[in-house]
């Protein structure tokens, strides 16, 4: 026969069947509150998935998917253009801001990305400084400064008027300088794109052709975000970047992609337009011109790769269909749901484990008998430690695996519930659709978890059971074997 | 030498301003194969005494020797698990554990016994009066006497050379008192334990081999 750890849990369950299923039930509360706000929390993980079923309604729309992909913390959109029905064009944003990288430095033997640059110039002189990394990020509305990217520490953000009309002017960074010196509110900056070299025969040529004078309304300090996955990080807007009204860069960049390429390139995708002529020195409005005509447009692979100047590998063609779309909107909506759910997980984890704890030490307090015949029998105070610790962490043990189950099941109704309510994504699917209405939230992809966060998320959650479990027993019975037993052995 | 010695036994307590001896230099031997009772009357220290002899109790002065070595330096724990084994008034099982698991858990603490053998705890208990069905049935639902005996099967079977009975037939009948002295005779004459059972009975006390009266006045434990 043997009394191996197995048969000494088997034994003490069948002594104490009632209490331990009662300290069952609340170690799975404690494991299920843990397990949702460790996957609740991660609203990255929200964001994915929601922007995962976005892609999956545009590729049932027909069209090619809408290639959404995380930069840091902070995901990189496309731009999709209008198919031959006249469609809208959809932008999305993220937190109300569009970036262009304008590429450039076309060369034979291939490019890098991700470097744009601008040349500033001030009043007089020209800026040498081109070896930094400007970038000219076109804001689309006067919603972003409500982000928690900058603070606009001088001047003011940009009016609404001012984006929709084009007005030339900018937001600069407070460590930008030009000629060594600080950039202030109300400074004339001309503000220029400009190419990367190209080289024809040898000889690098540099294209500057787009160059307007812009006024500073307003300077910003950027800030640090906490990004789950990469810790505390710059935020997207780093200490090179000036904002401009939205339109005044696409016109700026339209024209000379047209007119060099056939095409546009946006976010690391070439975009072919068909008929480009039409576009051809076009000042008025990006969105209105495709839209109103009827554009046939490809997407050609992304990368730059083995593209050279005046001609385009077509590689992967297809369709594209286009729909307007205010997704910061959405996901601040979906993050303070999200923020709402984590607060009320917290509470309940909170009170989950005060009452566990309580009750656990209250169920021993009934056993110092038992505890004291143990003592007599020559247990040492650890060994009866241990043998109380295991029991209850064999019982935490599977309360914590079955609890994050439920939590993980839990979550995908909650997620789904979270879809629901956001009046905003409803009607961003519903736009997307096409399809038949209702249809849409029965087809909503499951809250999607890496595996590795899915297995973080498990691991605290069972962990933090077996800890506060452990501690619990620890400091009970410690209580209870402190002093001098013989005291305690009241007769047995 | 003998199998347990006391010497120079010094205790007392606070009590109050002022402090309470129970012993003064007290001294005793017990051997293996004899079965002793320590008789005194109520509040006399026949507790104190068996709780330190037990290894339960360090608030000691002086020495207490087993087998040549001072229990303090074999280690209080160590000691009784491998050297003394308890029998209460009371008895002392763990209620919601069956005779057996009772039994076992000792097995399983005892540094004596390598392994467990069912065959043989229910053999010492069918001796002992506990047959199979009583055995597997939770030790509360058993009478007094039977859990008493259930208390002395786990003595046996952890082997002990030193059963230490403090008042053992205190709440059971004439009948099963006699049962249970029988038991411990036997224990001492047949097995070679060392019984000793403190008592304030002194007609249980004359089936012993030898008696030890504490001297309340003294302090000190009188052969």
């Amino acid at each position: 026969m043997k009394f191996g750890f197995i048969e000494k849990i088997k034994t003490e369950y069948r002594a104490s069947k009632k209490e331990t299923l009662l300290i069952w039930v609340i170690m799975l509360a404690v494991s299920v509150s843990i397990g949702l706000s460790c996957i609740m929390v991660n609203s990255q993980q929200i964001e994915r998935s929601l922007m995962k079923n976005i892609d999956i309604k545009l590729e049932a729309d027909g069209g090619h998917i809408f290639d959404c992909k995380y930069s840091g913390d902070m995901p990189t959109r496309q731009r999709l253009l209008s198919d031959d029905r006249g469609k809208q064009l959809f932008c999305s944003f993220y937190r109300d801001l569009v970036e262009f990288s304008k590429h450039d430095g076309i060369v034979d033997y291939g490019y890098s990305l991700g470097t744009d640059q601008s040349v500033l110039t001030r009043n007089n002189g020209e800026l040498t400084n081109t070896n930094t990394m400007h970038r000219l990020l076109g804001v689309p509305s006067a919603n972003y400064q409500t982000s928690e990217e900058i603070e606009i520490i001088d001047g003011r953000f940009f009016t609404e008027e001012e984006i929709r009309n084009n007005a030339l002017k900018i937001v600069v960074d407070e460590a930008l300088k030009v000629d060594g010196e600080k950039i202030n509110v109300g400074d004339t900056i001309t503000v220029t794109i400009a190419s990367l070299p190209r080289y024809y025969e040898g000889e690098a040529i540099i294209y500057r052709y787009y160059t307007a004078e812009a006024e500073v309304v307003g300077i910003y300090k950027h800030v640090s975000v906490f990004d789950y996955s990469f810790g505390r990080q710059d935020a997207f807007l780093n200490n090179h970047c000036i904002l401009i009204p939205e339109g005044v860069m696409e016109d700026a960049i339209l024209d000379q992609e047209l007119l060099d390429y056939n095409a546009v390139f946006i976010n690391n995708i070439w975009f072919k337009l068909e008929n480009f002529e039409r576009y051809y020195d076009c000042n008025y409005d990006f969105y209105k011109m495709i839209s109103t005509n009827s554009a046939k447009v490809f997407t050609i692979t992304g990368g730059g790769r083995n593209i050279t100047l005046g001609r385009h590998e077509e590689e992967n063609p297809s369709q594209l269909k286009v729909r307007q779309n205010d997704y910061g909107v959405t996901m601040r909506s979906v993050d303070k749901t999200s923020n709402f759910y984590f607060i009320i997980f917290a509470v309940g984890t909170v009170t989950s484990v005060v009452l566990m704890a309580v009750l656990m030490t209250f169920i021993l307090n009934k056993k110092i008998r038992e505890i004291n015949i143990y003592y007599s029998l020559g247990q040492d105070k650890r060994g009866i430690i241990w043998r109380y610790a295991g029991y209850y962490c064999a019982v935490g043990l599977t309360a914590s695996v079955i609890g994050f189950a439920l939590a993980y099941g839990l979550s995908q109704i909650l997620f789904a519930q979270l879809v629901r309510s956001s009046a905003n994504v409803q009607a961003e699917l519903v736009q997307l659709a096409n399809i038949k209405n209702g249809m849409v939230v029965n087809e909503l992809e499951l809250l999607g978890m890496k595996g590795s966060e899915l297995l973080l998320s498990a691991t605290l959650s069972i962990a933090g059971v077996l800890i506060i479990v452990f501690a619990t027993v620890l400091i009970s019975l410690l209580n209870i074997l402190h002093g001098n037993m013989r005291d305690k052995l009241n007769g047995g | 030498m003998a199998l347990l010695e006391i010497r120079n036994l010094n205790y007392s307590y606070k009590d109050g301003d002022g402090k309470r001896v129970i012993f003064d230099n007290a001294e005793a031997e017990f051997d293996s194969g004899l079965f002793y009772a320590i008789l005194g009357e109520s509040g006399s220290g026949k507790t104190t005494f068996l709780s330190v002899i037990a290894g339960q109790d360090n608030r000691y002065e002086g020495e207490v020797i087993f087998n040549g070595k001072e229990i303090k330096s074999i280690g209080l724990d160590k000691y009784r698990r491998t050297a003394v084994s308890m029998i209460y008034q009371n008895y002392n099982l763990i209620n919601n554990y069956s005779a057996v698991e009772n039994i076992a858990v000792a097995m399983d603490i005892s540094e004596n016994v390598k392994g467990l053998d069912k065959g043989k705890i229910m053999s010492v208990l069918e001796e002992l009066g506990i047959d199979e069905k009583k055995a597997n049935r939770k030790a509360s639902s058993l009478s007094g006497g039977e859990q008493q005996r259930v208390a002395i099967a786990r003595s046996i079977l952890t082997d002990s050379p030193i059963i230490v009975a403090d008042e053992p037939t205190g709440n059971l009948d004439s009948k099963n008192g006699q049962e249970v002295i029988e038991i411990f005779k036997k224990l001492a004459r047949e097995m070679n334990k060392c019984v000793i059972m403190v008592t304030h009975n002194d007609k249980l006390a004359e089936d012993c081999d030898f008696i030890y009266r504490i001297d309340e006045q003294a302090k000190k434990i009188v052969r």
